[in-house]
């Protein structure tokens, strides 16, 4: 059984104008002791759908419909209060994008964590610091600095200690969402292996968002490709990287360039992601897809399972991709 | 193809911090960040030269130096052969129009109540080059149409709320381009921008290169694009260069220990079996206070004595291909 399971989550935002349909019909799964990615561009609904797992909406996020099922349990009917002592943190949690916001500026970092532990966990003072100091070393900071202030940690140890903040409480899954987008290339790889071997460690579940899928690629067993609220291809991550079935998923892994190829002009997808107010009708990759034909306007595709069992597509065409290859 | 259009010698540019208290009780002299250290280049007709380096390295202000909007502390600043260093404010006007920016902020970097024809004749008016108000709408929708927002109509009359990113960081393109400049700033022009466009912002300036024999600096941290699009990548640390010579030379034998680190960080696009691979521990050191002899040597892996004492001199091991290290050889 899967450790989460999410099907046809629906989360839309309440705005003036009407609906921001953020995520529509999100299913997927993540197994025990396994990492999924969840890829897409800015607005696509990905970290909308990290905080309506988390249960951390703004006023005017509502989840319409759907189930996510924790070890085996509906959570989402759950009462706030319980949801908070039993699920937040202490069965999963998350890892902020921005780790300079995400800690107080005006409070120790150690204290920052232990206070994480005391909140949702019925133990003294020290043990929390104890406990804290451990989790510092865990992720490869010094223990004396659990007195230091955010502002005396560089930017790499910050995401360190907002990553040891998350597995205060041993969760059983982690959400990290960008968790280095702020870094420099060379921080980035020392944070994401740190993140690896903690995961191996720990035997750790983990939600990797991300609009990079070269970090996705390298951390992550399957993949999930998000556009516009709605996941267009699902996957083990070497059949989507190797054989992507949708035009969106393949436009989008060809926008990065490899370094060790032979230079090349670097691709890229005409047009822009669409207003999630109103989404265009059938296919929501249609008004940018160089494949769509009538169908594709009217008729939105269901996620099917298409090269095997395991790796799913939403997309009408999704046999026709090597032509896209040809043209460009 | 090998006029030169734009040389830096020996650019140097120091920020003079305030004294602490603590420092002028015990007489130590005020802390300088070396933001630029020595830096010299060389720009082509034509050519597109990448500065490439984690934050903090200087490559910004090496971009703002380069432009004169910031004062060199010391070095020169040759254009088209003609040393503009010392120049005034007045006799640098007319250098200003070969030498133009493109900041990273599409969003930011534009007057939000002006419309695209306003912004990208702004730089015109400036010039003194509007006499002709024809002429000067002539000349917007020609740069409209060879940044390719195609019809400049539907272009010309909008404001920049109407834009996607990466349209708008065309219409920067434009602003800049509309002097018709010898070369171009490109100041992390896509790191904004969302990743499936930034290839047709990087890809219109290969094009204007090609065709337009405009020269572009691109300045990024993003080693991978700069490879694809760049002809000669200067590799910046702590304010120094450490490696230059062509793109291809540079990924492919990279000879320094930093291009080497910064190369196997850029994480390749597909899975592999080895995973990540971390060459260099620990963060880029404060530039108020840079280690002795060569700046990296504390994070080196081949670090030797010498490399604690003597900074290394910027050498040619052969075929233009410049690098800082005691220990490079080819």
């Amino acid at each position: 059984m899967a450790l989460l399971e999410v099907k046809d989550l629906k989360m839309y935002y309440k705005v003036r104008r009407g609906d921001v349909k953020a995520v529509d019909g999100v299913s997927f799964e993540i197994e025990k002791g396994e990492a999924m990615g969840l890829a897409g561009e800015s607005g696509c609904g990905k970290s909308s759908m990290a905080t309506t797992l988390l249960r951390l909406l703004p006023n005017n996020g509502r989840i319409l419909d759907g189930s996510i099922k924790f070890d085996g349990k509906e959570i989402l009917d759950l009462p706030e209060e319980q949801f908070r002592q039993d699920y937040r943190w202490q069965r999963m949690s998350i890892i902020f994008q921005g780790a300079m916001n995400a800690l107080n500026p005006v409070h120790r970092i150690g204290k920052q964590i232990s206070e994480a532990i005391i909140t949702h966990e019925n133990v003294s003072k020290n043990e929390a610091k104890k406990r804290a100091e451990e989790l510092l070393e865990m992720v490869g900071i010094n223990s004396e600095r659990y007195r230091n202030y955010p502002h005396e940690f560089s930017g790499g140890m910050k995401q360190r200690a907002v990553i040891a903040m998350a597995l205060a409480c041993n969760p059983d899954l982690i959400i990290a969402d960008e968790p280095t987008t702020a870094l420099d290339v060379m921080v980035q790889a020392q944070v994401l292996e740190a993140i690896q071997s903690l995961r191996k460690k720990m035997g750790l579940s983990m939600l990797l968002i991300s609009h990079d899928l070269s970090v996705i690629a390298q951390t992550c067993d399957k993949v999930a490709i998000m556009y516009a609220g709605r996941i267009v291809e699902y996957g083990p991550s070497t059949k989507v990287y190797n054989n992507p079935l949708h035009p969106y998923s393949y436009g989008l892994l060809s926008s990065f360039p490899d370094i060790m190829a032979p230079r090349s002009p670097i691709q890229s997808i005409p047009g822009s992601p669409p207003n999630l107010l109103e989404p265009p009708s059938g296919c929501r990759f249609s008004p940018r897809c160089p494949l769509a034909d009538s169908k594709c306007f009217t008729d939105e595709p269901e996620l099917m399972a298409i090269d095997g069992k395991n790796h799913l597509v939403a997309c009408h065409k999704a046999g026709a991709l090597g032509k896209v290859g040809e043209q460009s | 193809m090998n006029e030169v259009v734009f040389e830096a010698k020996n650019l140097k540019k120091h920020f003079f911090l305030r004294k602490s208290l603590k420092d002028t009780f015990q007489g130590k002299a005020a802390p300088v960040v070396h933001a630029v250290d020595d830096v010299s280049f060389t720009v082509k007709k034509g050519e597109i030269v990448g500065v490439v380096g984690e934050s903090g390295c200087g490559k910004t202000t090496l971009g703002r130096v380069v432009l004169k909007l910031l004062e060199p502390t010391d070095g020169s600043i040759v254009v088209e052969g003609q040393d503009i260093t010392k120049l005034s404010p007045e006799k640098m006007k007319p250098y200003r129009r070969k030498m133009q920016l493109v900041f990273q902020d599409p969003f930011e970097s534009m007057n939000p109540r002006l419309d695209i024809y306003s912004i990208i004749a702004e730089p015109l008016r400036i010039q003194g080059l509007d006499k002709n108000e024809a002429e000067v709408e002539a000349k917007i929708r020609k740069t409209l149409e060879e940044v390719e927002l195609k019809p400049a109509d539907e272009y010309i009359y909008r404001y920049p709320h109407e834009l996607s990113g990466g349209q708008r960081q065309r219409i920067a393109i434009a602003r800049a381009l509309v002097l018709d400049p010898e070369f171009i700033v490109a100041d992390e022009p896509v790191s904004m921008l969302d990743v499936s466009i930034r290839g047709e912002v990087l890809n219109l300036m290969l094009r204007l290169a090609k065709e337009k024999q405009v020269s572009f600096i691109y300045i990024t941290h993003d080693l991978a694009t700069a490879r694809h699009i760049c002809d000669r990548i200067v590799v910046m640390y702590l304010g120094e260069a450490v490696e230059q010579c062509s793109a291809d030379e540079l990924v492919y034998s990279p000879l320094h220990p930093y291009t080497k680190a910064l190369i196997s960080a850029v994480l390749p696009p597909k899975p592999q079996k080895d995973g990540i691979k971390v060459i260099l521990e620990g963060e880029v050191p404060n530039a108020a206070n840079p280690p002795s002899g060569c700046r990296l040597h504390p994070r080196c892996p081949i670090a030797q004595k010498i490399c604690t004492k003597e900074s290394p001199k910027l050498k040619d091991v052969g075929n233009n291909h410049l690098v800082a290290c005691h220990f490079a050889k080819k």
